[in-house]
């Protein structure tokens, strides 16, 4: 059963908001900005109505319509498989597939799990059994077939990633990063394999000094490896509402990096760097997140980070919980633009409730998503929303849509003290988020916890169309000459990142006729590489078989080079004629750019502009075109005060896309600091951008000395 | 306390209560339900009862006490108080209970005493535990204790958190004789199955023995 949810601004209260949700339902069913919900669990599937809790989330490389998902749904033993929950249409419908054995003869599980594909769209596993010990199970038959154990490595929270980048150094290096609680302080360890699973090799990281939580990993495109986790540094005396004890700890949230496919990770230093800076941040610790005198309560102590990498150009997410002047435990989002060495943080959430559970994940056009849940104890009963938060500004802002809300008292199988389990699902393949949560079922004859996939385009506006007119096949009416068309469009990257797009078939029929358009098809392309899209691909794309005339139409806000090459054969079957075509972009977006200064704290006024690189030579300026069109390339003047001059800096900006921000770095000159540094920013500082606002271009800042 | 259980459930009001002692007796002597080392657990009890143990979960082939201890040398304390316990002399049987318990009576506990830990929460136990023994029919399930002797009173969950973050194992108790004796299902087994059996052992073991033991 699938719905449809508008998107619904933060500042709607849950019950106000389920209220707004229902009614633009009936409304306006799919709006444009909408996430997409499915109940993966049918009472076919499912018969036994089980929790199906803490799920995890992949989407295969090679073809995103097929994606899988893992969950708390039932047990392997001896004579049984546990399932994964497998889609091969995008998430439309899902089929429960059991093919996870026991991975050794009395090992009971699963007791955790994480789920991956590597680049080939192979599939592995992360599961915990019983002992403790964790395996890596890996695809070595056909999709659905059995699959195969490794050997037991590991303890607690196994998690999982395969590189992917083609042509890297760490190709199919498989990282399962875990908690080892066989010392004193629980340490965060990575294993890595090169044969997926079949050997593990174990890597002490994380910091001996404080007990270690929360180890997650991510890859980057240029095969440089993350993890994050937590330092536990002690109690704090502040309870939720209803709990009475202590449900917060003081914590750090690191991230180290490998640049050695998983041998050493020390390339941030021996524990890492912080991701909010030296001081500790108060973070969750507790059996009773929610109100435990208003319902059900759910266990949230290694629930409080996440990592992710920008599939474009390498910046690295942070996800992370902190407790701030609000009183409330808040999701930030730290980003870093240099590997990890510094970091930027802003909030996510708006400080008016509690939440938890952040994921991250980043499409590839560069749009952060922030899947977390908040609660809602106003009212008799304690109301639990999943949320989705999305950034177009590399996390400087963010919009975000109550996914759903629920109250888990009535449902039968929702357990207090668990419910949906540590942590959810977020992907990002393309343009698209794909995530999973553990939600009220949807259309099933007992309601109750179920997995429930949800789907949700980045968000950007694609600014650059290419219309390119294709013709293919042999009519067998006289709409064109006798003869075989061929029609072959070529697409070049020119840039030197990654470049996503999408493309769509719109069939034009004869007799004046419109014919079908078909939905939009991710691609993507790396740096200089080039595709073709040729007549039996579009025929298989519009199901056509015979003649077929109309427009490949792509879109995309990156310049590409498209060119469509027409042959056509006659009666001798060989080629006949020949053109060439480049095919020109045109703007999809009207109207001016519009660039600004952005402070990255705002809290903090004009010390918010305050950002200098590791070296503590630059300054760093953030630029966004907040505007409806590219901006060209610009100039950025940076004004330093030094003993009572200005000292102005110019620094060179590249050209913005509608809506996104870039990062560029003044040189802080000699004496500026007696003993503070203040300086003005002036953006298009030499007015070669047509703005729709030119009086909003400036920011005075200001460094302590 | 290292588990904090947390149990919400759901009271079956088809499940009449009698006589509480007469029906832990008449559970107690439905032979179906237990295995061949069953008696041995019955004539435990009054031991646990001595070093204070108010409950206990028989496993297929182990006793638990119910406290838990943060290591193994914590708990060997209280691993020696059930040892000594052990060999004393227990009371006499209840009229209902002398042929079951014949076997034992006036002659030294058959097993020992040990500590381990416990799959639930990571916490360590005191235990008696063989690999031979049988205190519950094999492959116990719910349906026969239904079957057996009846439905329970209420159906409750528990769930027990343990230090680590894997899934805590989730309880599915199935009460009679007013909560005196629970078969419990786990999630972490298959489906139906009973994993163990939790009987209050200040109320069990005065119905089974003379004397309030």
């Amino acid at each position: 059963m699938r719905i449809y949810f508008p998107s619904v601004g933060r500042c709607l209260y849950s019950s106000r908001a389920r209220f707004v949700a229902a009614a633009l339902v009936l409304a306006v069913p799919g709006g444009a900005s909408a996430a997409t919900l499915v109940d993966i669990a049918t009472d076919a599937t499912d018969p036994r109505n089980l929790a199906d809790t803490e799920p995890s989330i992949a989407v295969s490389p090679v073809d995103p319509t097929k994606i899988a998902v893992v969950t708390f749904s039932e047990n392997w033993g001896p004579n049984a498989m546990a399932p994964v929950w497998k889609s091969d249409d995008g998430g439309v419908t899902w089929r429960k597939v059991f093919q996870i054995p026991q991975p050794a003869p009395g090992v009971f599980g699963p007791g955790d799990q994480k789920i991956a594909f590597d680049s080939t769209g192979k599939l592995y596993v992360a599961e915990l059994g019983s002992g403790p010990r964790d395996f890596i199970y890996r695809q070595t038959g056909a999709p659905d077939a059995p699959l195969t154990p490794g050997v037991a490595y590991g303890d607690d929270q196994p998690h999982l990633d395969v590189d992917k980048t083609a042509g890297g150094s760490c190709l199919n290096r498989l990282y399962s990063p875990w908690l080892n609680f066989g010392l004193a302080n629980p340490r965060s360890t990575v294993s890595d394999s090169i044969n997926f699973g079949a050997a593990m090799t174990d890597v002490a990281v994380g910091n001996t000094a404080f007990p270690n939580r929360t180890s997650r990993i991510a890859l980057a495109p240029d095969g440089k490896a993350y993890v994050v986790y937590k330092t536990r540094e002690g109690s704090v005396p502040f309870s939720l509402p209803g709990s009475g004890g202590s449900d917060f700890e003081n914590a750090h949230f690191n991230v180290m990096r490998s640049d050695d496919c998983g041998g050493t990770w020390s390339a941030l230093g021996a524990t890492g760097v912080s991701v909010h800076g030296p001081t500790a941040v108060q973070t969750l610790f507790t059996n009773n997140f929610g109100n435990p005198t208003k319902g059900k309560v759910a266990r949230a102590r290694s629930s409080d980070a996440w990592i992710a990498v920008n599939p474009s150009n390498g910046d690295v997410f942070v996800a992370y919980v902190s407790r701030d002047t609000t009183g409330f435990s808040q999701i930030y989002a730290a980003r870093s633009t240099d590997r990890g060495a510094s970091w930027t943080s802003t909030r996510v959430t708006d400080g008016t409730r509690h939440a938890g559970y952040p994921n991250v994940a980043v499409t590839e056009d560069g749009v952060v998503g922030v899947l977390y849940i908040d609660f809602d104890d106003s009212g008799p009963a304690t109301l639990f929303s999943h949320r989705f938060a999305r950034s177009l500004d590399q996390g400087a802002t963010w919009t975000d849509e109550v996914l759903q809300t629920m109250d888990p008292g009535p449902l039968a199988n929702a357990a207090s003290g668990f419910l949906w389990g540590d942590y959810e699902g977020l992907t990002a393949a393309g343009s698209t988020f794909y995530g999973v949560f553990t939600g009220r079922s949807i259309g099933r004859a007992v309601a109750q916890l179920d997995p429930i996939f949800f789907k949700v385009d980045s968000g950007r506006q694609p600014s650059l169309q290419y219309a390119v007119k294709f013709v293919c096949g042999k009519p067998n009416t006289p709409v064109a000459a006798p003869g075989q068309y061929f029609t072959a469009i070529n697409v070049h990257n020119p840039a030197r990142q990654p470049v996503a797009f999408k493309k769509k078939i719109a069939v034009a029929l004869p007799g004046e006729k419109a014919g079908p358009v078909t939905q939009f098809f991710d691609v993507k392309l790396r740096p200089d590489e080039a595709l073709e899209i040729d007549c039996p691909d579009i025929l298989k794309h519009a199901r056509a078989r015979d003649f077929l005339k109309g427009f490949v139409v792509i879109e995309t806000s990156f310049e590409l080079d498209v060119v469509a090459v027409y042959t056509a054969a006659g009666s001798t079957r060989q080629v006949e004629t020949l053109f060439i075509e480049r095919v020109p972009q045109r703007s999809l977006q009207s109207g001016l750019p519009d660039l600004v200064p952005v402070n990255p704290q705002p809290s903090s006024g004009k010390f918010g502009f305050c950002r200098r690189d590791p070296s503590g030579g630059n300054l760093v300026v953030t630029v966004k075109n907040q505007g409806v069109a590219p901006a060209a390339a610009s100039h950025t003047t940076v004004n330093f005060a030094v003993g009572g001059t200005v000292s102005p800096v110019s620094v060179n900006t590249p050209m913005i896309m509608a809506g996104a921000s870039v990062d560029v770095s003044a040189a802080l000159p000699p004496g500026c600091f007696r003993p503070d540094c203040s300086f003005q920013i002036v953006v298009d500082a030499a007015h070669e951008v047509a703005e729709s606002d030119e009086g909003n271009n400036g920011a005075d800042g200001l460094c302590l000395g | 306390m290292l588990v904090l259980p947390l149990v919400f459930g759901l009271a079956l009001p088809t499940a009449g209560r009698g006589d509480q002692a007469s029906d832990v007796v008449k559970i107690l002597s439905t032979r179906t339900l237990w295995g061949k080392d069953f008696p041995a657990a019955l004539s435990s009890l009054p031991h646990w009862n001595r070093i204070d143990e108010r409950t206990v979960a028989l496993f297929p082939d182990r006793i638990l006490g119910a406290t838990p201890f943060r290591t193994a040398e914590a708990a060997q304390p209280t691993r020696v108080a059930l040892s000594q316990a052990l060999s004393q002399t227990r009371p006499s049987p209840a009229p209902a209970f002398v042929e079951l318990l014949r076997g034992l009576t006036g002659r030294p506990f058959p097993f020992q005493s040990d500590v381990v830990q416990s799959v639930d929460d990571d916490s360590y136990r005191v235990a008696i535990t063989d690999s031979n023994l049988q205190f519950l029919a094999p492959r116990l399930t719910v349906k026969q204790v239904e079957t057996g002797i009846g439905r329970p009173e209420a159906v409750t969950t528990q769930v027990i958190q343990s230090e680590r973050d894997r899934r805590p194992v989730a309880l599915t108790l199935h009460s009679y004789a007013n909560g005196a004796i629970i078969f419990a299902e786990s999630d972490w087994m298959p489906p139906g199955l009973i994993d163990r059996v939790i009987l209050n052992v200040p109320v069990v073991s005065a119905i089974v023995f003379r004397g309030g033991q």
